[in-house]
């Protein structure tokens, strides 16, 4: 597999709110960064149809926790980014920082 | 909550079964701050986009391999129209072998090693079996799957399930094809039977045993044979999640 993976804005989004979660990532934390970071409610299946497809593309990796009471015995599914991820999301936001040099626009929102 | 052991049961119809128990886990733990109604819109909404994405590559592969399959039946290929013997007919062997890679491919690309293990074994079974009549292409087929082997052969080291995925399709696709072949059977059968009774006239009682054999029904047990192959193969892709250290 090639290691230039392009990824997509919202591949990006859910890499960086996994990063972001620190090693509490799973389901409810990741969509919540998602939310108040972007400030958008992410579809459900989109999120995890996401999270499975970044799996597969070996930018993330999941493991089970121990089932829990409040979760009707169910197990979370925490998810951590490898270091091809992290590569691909540096990567991708070099690209983007690369594009904003000299343009001042996060400067006139402020 | 209840109902979540029935929320569970419709989420695996498109996840696995850690994944299923993970995601109505989650929607249980946010149901808390949002209601039951959340918790079923969620459910409904993961299981409709996990389904629609699957409904989709599979009957884009199906479609393609039936065109496929029609093409050849009629000579537009470079080969032979094949329209009276049913046991070589693109039908019965191109629809299964070319099905579980092209739905492989749709659903995650050139650079899955399951999806090019599965085209090569289309490639080969199918070459070897089609193109009996064609020198050039006799060779071509094989040795395009004998290239695809080479290809993929370092990824199939690493990973053993992929071996044992492929070789469950092999053995699904040869199962899809005698299946046909059954159909083929069973209506030979019951013309013979018909036939010999009421007019006992061999050249009508294989063309209406040619007839039965090539009728819709036999395209609607392939369809779902191959919505059963692609299932499992599917499923196997991804093997039970580890378990977290405590």
């Amino acid at each position: 597999m090639r290691d230039d993976l392009n990824l997509g804005e919202w591949e990006q989004i859910v890499l960086l709110a996994v990063l972001r979660c620190e090693g509490n990532a799973y389901g409810v934390p990741i969509r919540d960064e998602i939310r108040i970071c972007t400030g958008r409610e992410p579809a459900t299946g989109a999120l995890y149809t996401t999270l499975d497809r970044l799996e597969e593309k070996g930018l993330l990796q999941s493991e089970l926790g121990a089932p829990l009471a409040e979760r009707g015995g169910r197990a979370r599914r925490f998810f951590t980014i490898t270091t091809k991820g992290k590569a691909a999301v540096v990567r991708a936001q070099s690209a983007y920082r690369r594009l904003l040099d000299g343009l001042d626009l996060l400067r006139e929102q402020i | 909550m209840r109902g979540i052991r029935f929320a569970e049961w419709l989420l695996r119809r498109v996840a696995t079964p850690d994944d299923a128990a993970a995601q109505a886990g989650d929607f249980l733990e946010l149901s808390r701050s949002r209601g039951s109604l959340w918790f079923w819109r969620a459910t409904l909404s993961s299981v409709a986009y996990g389904g629609f994405r699957f409904t989709l590559a599979f009957v884009s592969a199906f479609a393609f391999s039936q065109i496929i399959a029609i093409l050849w039946n009629h000579g537009a290929l470079g080969n032979q129209p094949d329209r009276n013997s049913v046991y070589t007919s693109g039908m019965l062997i191109l629809v299964p072998l070319l099905t579980v890679p092209a739905f492989l491919l749709l659903r995650f690309g050139w650079r899955d090693a399951h999806a090019r293990f599965s085209l090569l074994f289309a490639l080969l079974a199918g070459g070897s079996l089609l193109s009996y009549p064609h020198p050039i292409v006799r060779w071509i087929f094989p040795a395009a799957g004998i290239l695809t082997a080479s290809f993929v052969l370092a990824k199939v080291r690493r990973d053993d399930r992929i071996l044992l995925q492929s070789l469950a399709q092999l053995g699904a696709a040869v199962g899809i094809s005698l299946g046909g072949l059954a159909v083929f059977l069973l209506a030979l059968l019951c013309a013979w039977v018909v036939l010999s009774y009421l007019l006992s006239f061999p050249e009508t009682f294989f063309r209406v045993a040619v007839t039965l054999s090539t009728h819709p029904v036999n395209d609607v047990i392939n369809a779902f044979v191959c919505f059963l192959i692609v299932r499992t193969s599917e499923r196997l892709r991804k093997p039970s999640s580890s378990l977290r250290a405590a």
